[in-house]
């Protein structure tokens, strides 16, 4: 018997098949399929092929359970970029990848954990939403960490 | 322009950031100072990913007639540059008024320390308990109840419970009375000595000899003629007795933890060829059983051990100093952390970051009494 086979479709309309068994390590994969048996086409609106090529990728390692976290680690380190790591991370978040979305996340902090306040905001594209006033006043109570 | 990044991603994010970077990130915006701030967001940080250990140090310096007390904080990072990235934290001002404090132990991220505080006509003193957080340099201060006389102190025990991550302290006093305080009470109250599966009759004061591992807090007691051990559930507020194998109760024990296990270690060791004295480290497995770690030798004391499992021992240098050294128990070699010299070696621990007492005053005082002796039988 052979196995079955997946096909996703980015936010590009591009195609991209995958074995179901490998596919399912997403769990918002594995409930579409257990719903309505994985019709021919799974669209992710919101991955857009870039991503989605990451994630296929990770999703089709063949890596032994225990050597499993220095992987993903690996995986996510070789994709060192801020915003390359941000859309991994929001791709895993939808599909429930929670190895990857942790991974990711946890690149991203160690990434910006030394930043300044503004380089914070650029790279999390965050609006400062207040008045320079105000910020002296919350920087204030905790003048020692800046 | 690209579209705002998805707040539950950046909340993904925030988890896993430490806590001096979340201290100054509460200034990125309104959203994320509002989220760091709250109580859930300080409950439940750092329980996700690894946590950067610290190694607590307070040693007094002499400085003429004067002294003073410092505090010298070493970031156990699991790399070769250990000691060398360190910190001192200012000490809480409510401590520089307390005398003879000390620390009785420490738990997700919070330095327990005790003391008492003369009154100004030199009445009485009062018996107090601070709980301090280094990494985000916020302290309280909790009033013990009665028995302010005693010299038996320290009788308080303190673990953090780590499902709600509230702070609690164990007072046993020699009425055989146990006390249970939790900070998100801010009271005091009597649990039945009935729950105790024994009654310990004396606390050796000389040593640190708690420990917390996962939700237990482990306690060495000298319970008449030989130690015993007592396991109390910070989340359910039951006593156990852990039972010590024979070989090891009537022995002058220490308590500590290596990575999440319990660690006992044998100050009355044998060393079989020679007959000297030796420091046996046991570590307890999960069914009871002990096994043997290392034998160290010349030692004071063994003070905590690093996540890579090398222990920071305490060792003689002369007859009135003493320093801290790692031992590397494969190669038997010692590395100095550099105090010795500078000041007589007080006590310490090793402890987590964490963001506890964030949406607390700093230098708070809790002086509320004790609610009623309800024997036990609590209800919330």
């Amino acid at each position: 018997m052979s196995k079955k086979t997946l096909t996703l479709m980015s936010k590009d309309k591009q195609l991209f098949n995958i074995e179901e068994h490998l596919a399912v390590q997403s769990v918002t994969i594995r409930n579409m399929v257990k719903e309505d048996g994985a019709s021919s086409v799974i669209p992710l609106p919101r991955v857009d092929s870039e991503t989605l090529a990451l994630v296929i990728e990770y999703l089709n390692r063949q890596q032994a359970p225990e050597e499993d976290e220095d992987y993903v680690k690996k995986f996510v380190d070789e994709r060192g970029e801020i915003p390359t790591l941000l859309e991994l991370a929001q791709a895993a978040l939808d599909l429930d990848i929670k190895k990857l979305m942790d991974a990711a996340c946890m690149k991203v902090a160690d990434l910006i954990k030394d930043f300044t306040l503004e380089e914070v905001r650029e790279a999390l594209r965050i609006e400062n939403d207040r008045t320079p006033e105000e910020e002296k006043a919350i920087r204030d109570e905790f003048q020692w960490a800046f | 322009m690209l579209p705002c990044l998805n707040f539950d991603i950046q909340v993904e994010i925030m988890k896993r950031l430490p806590v001096k970077s979340l201290i100054r990130f509460r200034s990125v915006c309104k959203a994320w100072k509002s989220l760091i701030d709250s109580s859930r967001f300080v409950a439940g940080h750092n329980v996700s990913h690894d946590q950067s250990e610290h190694l607590m140090v307070c040693y007094e310096v002499e400085y003429g007639e004067e002294s003073k007390i410092k505090y010298v904080s070493f970031v156990d990072d699991d790399s070769d540059s250990f000691p060398q990235n360190k910190f001192s934290p200012p000490v809480p001002p409510i401590l520089l008024s307390l005398d003879e404090y000390e620390i009785i132990g420490s738990s997700c991220g919070l330095v327990c320390l005790e003391g008492s505080l003369q009154e100004p006509d030199g009445s009485s003193k009062t018996h107090m308990v601070v709980l301090w957080n280094p990494s985000i340099r916020k302290s309280i201060a909790v009033v013990v109840p009665n028995e302010v006389q005693s010299r038996c102190y320290p009788f308080v025990n303190f673990g953090v419970c780590p499902k709600t991550k509230d702070p609690k302290l164990v007072k046993f006093s020699s009425g055989q009375e146990v006390m249970v305080f939790t900070l998100s009470s801010g009271k005091w109250r009597c649990l039945s000595s009935n729950l105790l599966p024994f009654k310990p009759l004396l606390f050796d004061i000389e040593e640190n000899l708690q420990t917390v591992i996962g939700r237990f807090l482990y306690r060495l007691t000298d319970g008449g003629e030989a130690s015993r051990m007592l396991s109390f559930d910070l989340s359910t507020d039951e006593f156990r007795e852990v039972p010590l194998p024979d070989s090891l109760v009537q022995s002058h024990l220490g308590i500590s933890k290596l990575r999440e296990s319990l660690v006992l270690i044998d100050h009355n060791g044998r060393d079989s060829t020679t007959g000297i004295y030796v420091c046996d480290v046991w570590m307890m497995m999960e069914d009871g059983a002990l096994t043997k770690l290392f034998t160290i030798k010349d030692i004071q004391w063994i003070w905590g051990f690093k996540k890579t499992g090398e222990p920071v021992v305490e060792i003689l240098e002369d007859e009135n100093s003493t320093s801290l050294v790692v031992y590397e128990p494969c190669l038997e070699h010692m590395k100095d952390l550099g105090i010795g010299e500078k000041g007589h070696l007080f006590n310490g621990s090793f402890n987590t970051e964490s963001l506890l007492l964030l949406d607390h005053d700093d230098g708070r005082v809790i002086t509320s009494s004790c609610e009623e002796l309800n024997h036990g039988i609590h209800r919330d």
